[in-house]
């Protein structure tokens, strides 16, 4: 993939995000609270790139995803795309906007109708947005179909009929119908079987190379998003804690939370596995109605506990900062980078994910 | 750390002064007579030694949960299960339902995937807990509410004491599945089966349970059954690994050696094409088409229709379990499956067996995943 993606026009602006959902009364306060879902995060996707964005379950990703794809109104903050405010758009501007971004689902069981042919499937989008006549949309539908790999007798079946790769290739059709901008890939592989991931996965990457499409990639497996993104924002409690060019992040992550994740990562290395020391992060995830102050992730941190609980952690929260100044982009939300930096943990965890010390990776690098 | 001795007294000490392996699975098929019938295992067979932890890979639907759950005959009315299985000496297939339910639990204890199957909604952890101490161990009311609280402190629940009078759902995902744990240890089983215990959990939390899981066999000398379809999760775990595909076990060997020198090309093509943390590749490589009907089960090879390197017979004959010298030699012709059992045996995957793959054209072994640092 080109390094230049990041420098290219920004296609989606997130700004300040915030979605709060209604809770039940809180166990202390007796008042009425809020799930803090997506807690003021700011980002922006390229034209052309694929951003990934992974975190704990219960992080807010989907919950993002749902707002930039307009399916929630946020709390707070704006969504803009190409430009445009989606919370000031007017409906017909919305419409044309919808069309140019498209989702695709986790489950593609649950997300085809199965009264429906495979044709009428794919045709959906066309005949909700009036395009074509009705032979039109038949010709596009065989285009579509043969374009993600599915035979065109495909057309007059049922999704029933059809294995988990092979639904989600008419799930990828139907995204496609309308030659979008964007897709928001929501955990795409991880219901399919293992041994087919690699065909849908290489699918997303061809299309992308064939239509110029920009990608939103949501997932928990590492190994995946090292494979297909370009950038990696990782969440954890609503908020964006680290935010970087993919092979920066793997190879001299900066945030203590992600190298925890990728300390937690399995390898499929019975010495790496048989010698690494993990950092097993205590605890679990705050609840996103109470989450702690300062720093969130200051409850589970190993460097904080290493500094021995600098007050700063639990009182101000990090900001979101560039990390120009140690010659590496991207931005990191911890007051201690350095710490990171130096620290073993950090050394350790990145020596098991590369396999040998000899080949450990150059630290801080730009692409 | 692998405690070396077992605790006196215990069922384990007694099976591991016992000749022979601990668990021994003959031929074991599962048929579900659904709409069709679903040949979800076929003619599986291996050992399981005192203490050893193996793995059980393969994809959804390859037969891992029904032929564990055949162990313990937890399937439902309409599975056919056929073969034996033999534990501690005792033909399971033999037993009355109320003999079984004493074997389940105090045997065998098994973890789901979802740790809500094993437990009851409306009951409190700490009256569950204390409910198996008292048919397990044969403990008096108090004094299993006692050992209870200890019991959960020891899966690494903080706060046993005070988290005892909660229900499951206060709590997280991870903690349920650690009093789940702790239930299914209790008896100190011979044998824990554990059916993809992590795949609903967090990278963290799946890095915690893997290993408490390890813990706990390690220290009371468990023999563990760990199933999943993710080889990352067995490398830190398992000593040994069975691969299935389409309801037979395809390769078995170390685990390090399905690691490096896998030999089925199914387990080669797996490698190949997951994505790997330790860097980007240029493309994954696929594995074209998708796995069998288990309903239209066909003649030859399960894998033929996918695989690379298929030769003819791959077609008509489905292959066994065979030594990689063996499967060579039934490679250059003239070997039919009677030279192959008359030369070798029929070749069970144990804790002492080489490493076996069912193919009639194992390629050259070849690095997984574990080749690493070598490409850029
Ligand atoms: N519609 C909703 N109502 C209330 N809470 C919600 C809703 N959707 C999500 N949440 C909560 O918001 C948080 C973030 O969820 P989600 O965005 O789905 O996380 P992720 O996709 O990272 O797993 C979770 O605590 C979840 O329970
Ligand atoms: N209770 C059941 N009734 C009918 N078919 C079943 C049942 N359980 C499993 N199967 C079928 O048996 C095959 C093997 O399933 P299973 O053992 O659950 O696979 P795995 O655990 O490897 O994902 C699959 O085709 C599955 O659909
Ligand atoms: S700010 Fe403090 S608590 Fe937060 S990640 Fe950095 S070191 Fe840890
Ligand atoms: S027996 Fe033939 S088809 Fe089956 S895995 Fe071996 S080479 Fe491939
Ligand atoms: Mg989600
Ligand atoms: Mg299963």
């Amino acid at each position: 993939m080109s390094a230049d993606k990041g420098k290219s026009p920004v296609l989606v602006m997130v700004e300040d995000l915030r979605v709060w959902f209604p809770a039940g009364k809180g166990p202390s306060t007796g008042r009425r609270g809020f799930i803090k879902a997506v807690d003021g995060i700011t980002f922006s996707v390229h034209r052309g790139e694929t951003l990934g964005l992974v975190g704990e379950s219960g992080c807010g990703k989907t919950t993002t995803a749902r707002a930039i794809l307009k399916l929630l109104d946020p709390t707070e903050g704006r969504i803009r795309f190409d430009g445009v405010d989606l919370s000031t758009v007017s409906r017909r501007e919305l419409r044309l906007i919808r069309r140019r971004m498209q989702p695709v689902f986790q489950d593609p069981f649950s997300s085809l109708n199965p009264k429906r042919t495979v044709e009428r499937i794919v045709a959906e989008p066309l005949v909700i947005h009036r395009q074509g006549t009705t032979a039109e949309r038949k010709a596009r539908v065989s285009e579509l179909l043969d374009t993600v790999g599915l035979p065109p007798d495909a057309a007059g079946r049922y999704p029933h009929a059809f294995s988990g790769g092979q639904r989600q290739r008419i799930a990828i059709a139907r995204a496609m119908a309308l030659q979008p901008d964007l897709i928001i890939a929501d955990e795409p592989v991880s219901a399919l079987d293992v041994s087919i991931r690699a065909q849908i996965l290489n699918l997303l990457s061809d299309l992308q190379d064939q239509f110029h499409l920009t990608y939103l990639v949501i997932a928990h497996d590492l190994a995946l998003v090292r494979q297909v993104t370009d950038r990696v924002g990782v969440m954890y409690l609503g908020k964006l804690v680290e935010l970087r060019p993919t092979e920066d992040l793997y190879r001299a992550p900066l945030h203590p939370y992600t190298v925890a994740l990728l300390s937690s990562a399995p390898i499929p290395d019975t010495q790496a596995e048989a010698t690494r020391q993990r950092i097993v992060l205590e605890g679990d995830v705050p609840s996103p109605a109470d989450p702690p102050t300062g720093c969130r992730f200051h409850t589970r941190c190993w460097l904080r506990q290493k500094l021995g609980d600098p007050d700063i952690c639990s009182a101000e929260a990090p900001a979101l900062a560039p990390v120009q100044d140690r010659g590496a982009s991207g931005v990191v939300a911890c007051h201690f980078p350095e710490a990171v930096e130096d620290s073993h943990e950090r050394r350790e965890t990145l020596v098991a994910l590369t396999g040998s010390r000899a080949s450990s990776p150059s630290e801080g690098t730009t692409p | 750390m692998k405690s070396p001795v077992a605790e006196p007294g215990t069922i384990v000490a007694d099976a591991a002064e016992a000749d022979g392996p601990l668990l021994s699975v003959r031929d074991l098929s599962v048929t579900f007579r659904a709409e069709s019938l679903v040949r979800a295992v076929r003619t599986v067979s291996y050992d399981l030694a005192v203490g050893e932890q193996v793995g059980l890979v393969g994809e959804s639907g390859s037969g891992k949960s029904a032929g564990a759950l055949a162990l313990a005959r937890l399937l439902p009315e309409y599975a056919d299960v056929s073969g034996t299985v033999t534990l501690d000496g005792t033909n399971l297939m033999r037993l009355t339902e109320r003999e079984l339910r004493e074997v389940r639990g105090d045997q065998i204890g098994i973890v789901y995937q979802d740790p809500f199957s094993s437990l009851n909604p409306v009951l409190t952890i700490g009256k569950q807990l204390a409910e198996v101490l008292r048919k397990h161990k044969r403990l008096g009311a108090r004094a299993a509410r006692r050992q209870a609280a200890q019991l959960l402190g020891s899966v690494g629940v903080p706060n046993a004491d005070d988290r005892l009078s909660d229900y499951p759902h206060q709590f997280s995902g991870g903690m349920r599945q650690r009093a789940v744990i702790a239930m299914a240890v209790a008896p100190r089983p011979a044998l824990l089966i554990a059916d993809e215990p992590t795949t609903a959990l967090d990278v963290t939390v799946q890095a915690q349970i893997l290993e408490l899981l390890d813990e706990l066999t390690s220290q009371h000398r468990t023999t563990m059954l760990l199933i999943t379809h993710d080889l990352g999760v067995v490398a830190g775990v398992t000593q040994r690994v069975m691969v299935m595909y389409a309801g037979r076990i395809v390769e078995s060997s170390t685990t390090a050696d399905v690691f490096t020198r896998a030999s089925h090309p199914y387990t080669v093509a797996l490698h190949r094409s997951l994505p790997r943390i330790d860097l980007r590749q240029e493309r994954l490589v696929t594995i074209e088409g998708q796995p069998p009907d288990p309903t239209r089960p066909a003649e030859g090879c399960p894998f033929a229709p996918r695989c690379p390197s298929r030769i003819d017979r791959c077609a008509t004959e489905d292959p066994p379990l065979m030594t990689i010298p063996t499967a060579r030699r039934a490679t250059a012709g003239g070997w039919n499956m009677t030279s192959i059992q008359d030369a070798d045996g029929v070749q069970v995957p144990g804790p002492a067996s080489p490493h076996l793959t069912a193919c009639w054209n194992p390629p050259a072994p070849v690095g997984g995943l574990s080749e690493r640092g070598s490409t850029p």
